[in-house]
């Protein structure tokens, strides 16, 4: 439980835009800037933050989808920050998707069949037989029945799409999934169902997940540890029971307390009302100092100039923010 | 539940069916194709004289109105008209598919590779189509003919020259818009080779307004065809080709009208029948085109 | 709803669709009310008929391919089932407004705020312009673009002076959702239909949104029937809740005695499926929502129904009264009133 299975240091991911006449000036878009994140074997690591957060990226960038701009990431110990080739292949196998959104990520003209056994596919000469018994066995996994394997993706409700997207997710046998806002698409009545099915699967497969989402309600059901994202940076990171126990940053802690609950015992659970001001820079042109101070009810003078250190504040509980440093 | 879904299973082609059916004139089209291809697939044993096709010369029958013997009359050397239509048929079709074959096997390749690798190919690939698409078709394609020798395989080639780049287009922006897609993401995660991911993952995603686009196209293909041949520039006398039977007959109007009507007519309904179908399929799949 | 007049009242409403596969049963006898100066909550999972429900009611529902078997809709004590257009024009315009779903394809992306809010606020309640004086007005110097500072400011937008000179797509989705607010605002109506108007947007900017519906409420003596799929927001800002399923209202309590106490099967299992912050367990509902061509006999929720009996599948189970104000669709509380 302890062991260290990915670890990032310094993880930035950032994306260029030509902008001006021809094209000649070049805005940086730092979708994710110095991102250091442990990740444990076994442990579900949650990544919160709304719209422009950048932790879609920072999920993708982590197992290599995205190519790192600057940073570390090892991965059991190996640095795969700058692999290529058939070496990132060979890392790739073990580091695995779930999409958002479960109509894009299914190809609307192919089978069950052939979309979960695309990973199979592309790592092992397996024959059709062989193939086919495997898919029917990832199908049980997830829970659907053998006879989904010839239909097509919309045939399928968008939780069955998602469980057909988990099954392409386990194919390969793989240690780490990044679960990407899995069931923001879904009923909350077939949300809980996938919830259920992912926990069962972690704890049956020995699974690590990175579970990203803007839920916090979700996230404090299923995940051990928490980082709170702002505009590309970790504003706070963790255990998940800490978190919500005792939020630090005015970020956290307004996030918190917007949550819509449904019961008076939930209410005694989150943090005293904060209503956000103003709006968020463009992540195209952010100021410097701290991202938030634009939006932060307690900045100080030197929020606005110096960009806030890490600090340390407990157990495995770390906080980007003056007031703490 | 699981019988609800069986059901919209089991009806997929049935509904399909019956949407088609609602559109009663993308059923004429199609039977009016049908129709053109099953006479141009049997044209030997439906022409009432299969000889007059090339070029045989009866001058006891020469400019013989429309009768019972030769429905559609007879030209200036006593050729049977509608044999001649007839046949006339299997040249329309035949430059229509080798057109469209060209253009598409040509054009939707590079407009994946243009829309997948971006960059300096797509700089590269589109701009050559830009080329293309900035001069008429018919001025190319009579630029094209003016070159090589006149006859029907060339002005094939000069269609399908002026053809490809609608094709390049239209895969172009079909893969810029697929290619965003979470799908082929996982594909490229995979590792999949990018052959596989351009021809396995995105192409099949463009069948539908690629099929709309070619049924369309059909019989624009064969207007220009039978727009080269009335120039005098496409399939030369004795072949029977309508848009030079159009022309042949010109110079005998109004008097023999039939010689230039009844392949005006048959150029006239094939383009019909492939404008109905290709509007109905449109409706069908629901897709733009442009 | 024991808060004086009624404003709205559907009765027996059923829509149907027809589609390529048959007739699309939607709407089954829905009923609903809304009181005045209540905020009434419908909530529902998607494909419920929630929004089918709010265009019936805004006479938006596209005939064909839906058509309105039954039922009636009266508004201010108009039938508006049976007004002609020109009549339900009349009654609509000036006294019901809406907020749409989608802040960021609901306002026309050539015009500037301004020049949109001021169109609306020259012509409110006109069911026609003519070009040439479409053309000519806008050009002339009148007080609608103070008006609608004004009415931004109302909405606490920030620089409201600057606001109306930008385009839709210079503005973030939280303030294109104020200003649609203020655009529903516009000529003081009674009755506000609002389609998830949060739901494309991030909870602290939720958050300042339904402040701001609230206050409104106060301040402008506003009936609201506010539609969500979302549990919470319905908590926090409805006096009253009717849960939506399969095109039949399943139940309506207070908010409070709702989420508490919930009645109908469905509700509990609505209830328990979301996660808490207290991490009690939550499961979810089996089975999914039922197709429309065929719905399941009876009470359309008998097979996802954990206790199911054998007239919920022979008897559609009418809304009574169980106490509190509360109604109930199931057959649980029908019989135990009968006996």
């Amino acid at each position: 439980m302890n062991q260290l299975l990915m670890k990032t240091e310094g993880l930035c991911k950032y994306f260029f835009r030509d902008s001006g006449l021809l094209g000649r000036e070049q805005k940086v878009l730092k979708a994710v800037d110095t991102a250091d994140l442990e990740v444990k074997h076994g442990e579900t690591l949650a990544l919160v933050g709304e719209s422009g957060s950048g932790k879609t990226t920072l999920g993708k960038t982590m197992i290599r989808i995205y190519k790192p701009t600057k940073g570390k990431i090892w991965f059991e110990g190996d640095e795969i920050c700058s692999v290529e080739g058939d070496r990132l292949r060979h890392y790739r196998r073990y580091m695995q998707m779930v999409f958002q959104d479960p109509t894009s990520a299914l190809n609307p003209r192919k089978t069950v069949l052939d979309i979960i056994s695309l990973p199979l596919r592309t790592y092992q000469n397996l024959p059709r037989t062989e193939l086919r018994e495997r898919v029917k066995e990832l199908l049980e996994m997830v829970e659907l029945p053998p006879d989904f394997l010839y239909r097509y993706p919309h045939a399928l409700s968008a939780g069955q799409k998602q469980r057909v997207g988990i099954a392409r997710a386990l194919a390969l046998n793989p240690k780490l999934i990044v679960l990407d806002e899995p069931t923001s698409a879904l009923d909350v009545s077939v949300q809980a169902k996938i919830l259920a099915l992912l926990e069962r699967l972690r704890r049956e497969f020995q699974l690590t997940y990175i579970y990203i989402s803007h839920d916090l309600s979700v996230v404090k059901n299923i995940s051990d540890r928490t980082a709170v994202m702002y505009l590309g940076q970790i504003v706070e990171s963790a255990l998940t029971d800490n978190l919500f126990e005792s939020p630090l940053h005015p970020y956290t802690r307004a996030l918190l307390s917007a949550i819509p609950i449904i019961s008076a015992e939930e209410q005694e659970v989150i943090p005293e009302e904060i209503t956000l001001v103003g709006e968020i820079p463009s992540p195209l042109d952010v100021p410097p100092g701290c991202n938030f101070a634009s939006r932060c009810q307690e900045k100080m003078p030197i929020c606005e100039a110096d960009e806030p250190p890490l600090a340390k504040v407990g157990n495995d509980h770390y906080v980007w923010c003056h007031r703490y440093s | 539940m699981e019988q609800v879904w069986k059901r919209k299973q089991k009806g997929n082609l049935a509904r399909a069916f019956h949407r088609f059916k609602k559109n009663p004139l993308s059923l004429i089209g199609l039977s009016i194709i049908l129709m053109m291809v099953l006479i141009a697939t049997f044209a030997p044993f439906i022409a009432p004289y299969p000889g007059d096709a090339g070029g045989a010369v009866h001058f006891k029958e020469m400019f013989q109105p429309p009768s019972w013997k030769h429905s559609f009359g007879t030209d200036e050397v006593g050729r049977d008209v509608l044999s001649r239509v007839i046949f006339g048929s299997r040249i329309s079709l035949t430059l229509g598919i080798v057109v469209l074959s060209v253009a598409v096997g040509v054009g939707i390749p590079l407009g994946l590779f243009a829309g997948y690798f971006g960059g300096k190919v797509e700089a590269i690939i589109m701009r050559i189509t830009d080329v293309f698409l900035s001069i008429p078709p018919l001025v190319l394609a009579l630029a094209v003919t003016a070159v090589l020798e006149r006859n029907l395989q060339n002005s094939m080639l000069a269609i399908a020259f002026t053809w490809w780049p609608w094709y390049a287009r239209l895969a172009y922006g079909q893969t810029l818009s697929k290619k965003e897609e979470d799908f082929v993401e996982v594909s490229e995660s995979l590792g999949a080779s990018r052959l596989y991911i351009i021809f396995g993952e995105i192409l099949p995603n463009m069948t539908s307004p690629l099929l709309v686009k070619i049924t369309l196209d059909m019989g624009y293909a064969i207007l220009t065809g039978a727009a080269l041949g009335f120039l005098g520039l496409g399939a030369q006398p004795p072949t029977s080709e309508w848009g030079t039977l159009v022309s042949l007959g010109r110079i005998h109007l109004p008097k023999m009208w039939w010689l230039s009507t009844f392949s005006g007519l048959a150029i006239f309904t094939t383009v019909l029948g492939f404008n109905l179908l290709g509007d109905g399929l449109r409706d069908f799949f629901d897709v733009e085109v442009e | 709803m024991g808060l004086g007049n009624t404003i709205l009242s559907i009765e027996g409403l059923k829509v149907h669709f027809d589609t390529m596969d048959g007739t699309s049963r939607v709407l089954d006898d829905v009923e609903l009310s809304v009181g005045e100066g209540e905020v009434v909550g419908l909530v529902g999972e998607t494909g419920c008929g929630k929004s089918v429900t709010a265009k019936t009611i805004l006479r938006s529902l596209p005939v064909p391919p839906g058509r309105i078997i039954d039922g009636e809709i009266l508004f201010l004590g108009n039938n508006l089932l049976e007004l002609s257009r020109e009549e339900g024009h009349q009654v609509m315009s000036k006294k019901m407004s809406y907020i749409p779903q989608d802040p960021m394809t609901s306002l026309n992306p050539v015009f500037t705020v301004g020049e949109e809010m001021g169109d609306l606020i020259r012509w409110h309640g006109r069911r026609r312009v003519g070009p040439l004086e479409f053309m000519g007005l806008r050009r002339r110097h009148d007080n609608s673009l103070a008006k609608a500072v004004e009415l931004l400011d109302r909405v606490k937008i920030p620089a409201s002076r600057e606001i109306i000179k930008r385009y839709p797509v210079e503005l973030s989705g939280g303030m294109r959702q104020r200003v649609l607010i203020a655009m529903a605002l516009i000529g003081h109506p009674s009755l506000l239909i609002a389609d998830e108007p949060t739901t494309a947007l991030d909870v602290t900017i939720q958050k300042g949104i339904l402040e701001l519906i609230e206050e409104k409420v106060k301040e402008e003596e506003l009936s609201v029937l506010y539609i969500t799929h979302n549990l919470g927001v319905a908590r926090r800002l409805c006096d009253r809740i009717y849960v939506m399923y399969a095109g039949t209202i399943a139940e309506t309590a207070k908010t409070e005695d709702l989420l508490d106490n919930p009645r109908h099967p469905y509700t509990s299992g609505l209830i328990s499926s979301i996660p808490k912050l207290t991490g009690d367990e939550f499961k979810g509902i089996d089975g999914r929502i039922p197709d429309y061509i065929d719905p399941p006999s009876g009470c359309r929720f008998h097979p996802r129904c954990p206790e199911v009996m054998e007239i919920c599948k022979q008897e559609k189970p009418e809304l009574v009264k169980v106490g509190g104000g509360r109604l109930v669709a199931c057959h649980l509380f029908s019989t135990r009133g009968e006996s």
